[in-house]
């Protein structure tokens, strides 16, 4: 029996192995891969867009191409593409490109994905070219991305010698195809190639990274406080905690080669159809089930009372600024074009993006999100027309005819000790000219003509503010919200949770029109939380702690009396 | 002696009528609701203090027990609240609050008639 059993064995051995060969993928195809973590030197040649091998000195016209360099060894059309790419579900919002325009005042998000309240490319009438010089400098390209353009995988993947402000000033002179190259130094503005980085076998040696490291995200995803003066007393510091920790930001937003990123979202619908929840904040300390991650800590919340977790989401007492920092100004990359030198980015730069504004998510939780205030002009909404953007080259012409406006709208309008109606009667004049639906956008208030020469406040649907979430930077458990106690938001002196950020007009309207409009209209607004139930709540903290040990005491002493008068009675009973 | 029993009984009733906002299982109380509930649990607290210390009538050991699982409910209230359980087993613990308070008032209901029967007894 026992001989039969072994052969039966050494038959079924074989056979189970048939099968899970051939689930081996067979991804053997042209595409090299050296299987190994470690970095790969590449020692590669440089080819032009038809593939062929351009040698340093002997280019004859030809100009270098990324997408043909790397398409030997890479399948580039697929690495192009992907949720970072442009493509993909467009999920919930993120942040918006913003359109600056300063000769028409314009300050408008933007996005190619369908996203609520963030207006379209084609309704702000912007070409390719326009595109690719407002934002190819933060743009990785890709098909469907911003800009258009081609993909840059070195931007992601050089860690080192990739110069990210050159690669912008190219793009700016029209040169975004030879970007890349001129970042890292094998090119200079015509295409020529640099000898001094090429062998004598005519390759480029390249230290290019699948995990180039946080550095590689940060050029483009990086958000500091816009008062970020060095001899600020709080800690301001940019790195998340997991970074701090040693992670990288590619180990929670996952990618293979089709470069579609894991945004880290709870209820996350990932476009391969892989189930990326682990790779949330919940899914990662707070697993249902065998964890993920056996090294991430499991948050134990005592003393939360548990409905907290279902109200909030864990970004909003662990990310973003410090309760006290809550709704002030940012930078960020993308809007404020972080990275790149300039001499007249201050405080006030537009636009202005608040951080730490706590509102619901999709889920109907509370979460920190940035807001933004769009400001520009507008077409107001007619029976058969929703209210709609003016594209600003659609509006220069006519700035300049009227007003005179010729390359900053609010310095050169701007209010004088001479003249301190400057600025509204400007505007009012200009929308006088223009057809009775005509509307200017600023500080979160729509503003029509009104008699002699001022502007009325009139609400609209586009003035209201654009809103993404924030995830980041996540701070350490003991930095995070309540870690003090009940009292970090439940005090008379917290006021994170009512916060909304204010938003100021860009231009100054002074005349008694325009205030009192804009008073009645602000009066109006309802806040986020409902704030007389939130302020009657607060003071019941005051006392907490006192009540806590009477109702502690009380109760333990009751337990002990209880038990010693059941024995008693116990006692008492007849036998 | 009686409105005192009465007293204290009525505050275990009310106690209950403000959990109710706390039904369906799974839902915690919050809020105000949870404030008033607390409330009335202090008050019930502070009651069954007195109790232990004023009062000298001879008890059933039904009705010791009834008022010992009402104790007990509140020691389990307070665990959580001292911050001594992770928010994963608070939810247990309040579950535990309330199951042993409910059987608590269920066994007073019960012991009401074997202690009317014991105090007849003890009085004649």
């Amino acid at each position: 029996m026992i001989r039969f059993l072994a052969s039966f064995l050494l038959i079924l051995i074989p056979l189970t192995e048939i099968p899970m060969q051939a689930q081996v993928p067979e991804e053997t195809s042209r595409w090299k891969k050296t299987g190994s973590p470690n970095t790969y030197l590449h020692h590669i040649e440089i080819r032009d867009d038809r593939g062929q091998v351009i040698v340093p000195g002997q280019e004859n016209g030809r100009l270098p191409h990324l997408g043909s360099t790397c398409a030997p060894c890479h399948d580039v059309e697929k690495a192009s593409g992907g949720l970072h790419g442009g493509d993909g579900n467009d999920g919930q919002p993120g942040e918006p490109w913003m359109l600056l325009d300063s000769r028409s005042g314009t300050r408008w998000p933007v996005h190619h994905r369908s996203w609520n309240s963030i207006t379209s490319i084609d309704e702000l009438g912007l070409k390719q070219s326009d595109l690719i010089k407002q934002f190819g400098a933060h743009d990785t390209g890709g098909a469907n991305s911003i800009s258009g353009m081609a993909s840059d995988c070195l931007i992601c993947h050089m860690p080192h010698s990739y110069n990210f402000e050159l690669r912008a000033k190219s793009i700016k002179d029209n040169k975004p195809e030879l970007a890349s190259f001129i970042a890292m130094g094998l090119s200079d503005v015509n295409g020529a190639l640099n000898p001094r980085m090429f062998d004598a076998e005519n390759k480029v040696s390249l230290d290019l990274k699948g995990d180039a490291g946080p550095e590689a995200c940060l050029h483009c995803h990086q958000q500091t406080p816009a008062n970020n003066d060095a001899n600020r007393p709080t800690w301001t510091h940019a790195d998340d905690v997991h970074l701090a920790a040693g992670m990288s930001c590619v180990d929670c937003h996952r990618a293979g080669l089709d470069h579609h990123i894991v945004r880290g979202h709870d209820g996350e619908i990932h476009p391969s159809g892989t189930l990326v929840e682990t790779l949330s904040c919940r899914g990662c300390h707070l697993p249902e089930g065998t964890p993920v991650m056996h090294s991430a800590p499991r948050p134990e919340h005592r003393g939360l009372p548990p409905f907290h977790l279902e109200e909030l989401t864990c970004t909003a007492c662990h990310s973003g600024p410090m309760s006290e920092n809550s709704g002030e100004q940012i930078w960020t990359s993308r809007a404020h074009r972080l990275g790149i030198a300039r001499q007249d980015r201050t405080a006030d730069s537009p636009p202005e993006v608040f951080t730490g504004i706590l509102l619901k998510d999709d889920h109907g939780r509370w979460a920190p999100h940035y807001q933004t205030w769009p400001a520009g002009w507008v077409k107001s909404a007619s029976e058969t027309r929703p209210e709609r953007v003016l594209p600003p080259h659609d509006l220069r012409t006519s700035l300049r005819r009227i007003l005179r406006v010729r390359s900053d709208m609010v310095t050169e309008l701007a209010n004088t000790p001479e003249d301190p109606d400057r600025t509204e009667r400007s505007i009012s004049v200009f929308l006088g000219q223009q057809s009775e639906s005509t509307a200017f956008i600023s500080g979160g208030l729509g503003w029509k003509q009104a008699a002699g020469d001022q502007l009325t406040a009139v609400e609209m649907e586009l003035a209201k503010s654009v809103e993404w979430k924030q995830g980041h930077p996540v701070r350490p458990a003991s930095m995070s919200t309540g870690a003090q106690g009940c009292s970090d938001c439940h005090s008379t002196t917290a006021n994170w949770p009512l916060l909304e950020s204010e938003p100021k007009t860009h231009v100054d309207l002074n005349s008694l029109e325009a205030q009192k409009s804009a008073e009645k209209l602000n009066l109006e607004k309802t806040t986020v939380f409902d704030s007389l139930r939130w302020n009657l709540w607060k003071p019941l903290f005051n006392g907490r702690d006192l009540a806590k040990l009477i109702l502690s005491g009380c109760a333990f002493i009751a337990f002990f009396g209880s038990l010693f008068r059941l024995f008693k009675s116990l006692d008492r009973r007849p036998s | 002696m009686k409105t005192w029993r009465h007293g204290l009984q009525l505050l275990v009733i009310l106690a209950m009528l403000t959990a109710i906002p706390g039904i369906p299982l799974g839902t915690d109380l919050r809020g105000y609701p949870l404030m008033i509930h607390i409330t009335v649990g202090t008050l019930l607290a502070i009651g069954l203090l007195l109790r232990i210390k004023l009062q000298n009538e001879q008890e059933h050991w039904l009705r010791s027990l009834a008022w010992l699982l009402l104790s007990t409910g509140l020691v389990t209230l307070v665990i959580p609240m001292l911050g001594m359980t992770s928010s994963d087993t608070t939810h247990l613990w309040l579950e535990t609050h309330g199951w042993l308070s409910i059987t608590g008032l269920a066994l007073m209901a019960v012991s009401a008639a074997p202690q009317r029967a014991l105090q007849e007894n003890s009085t004649s």
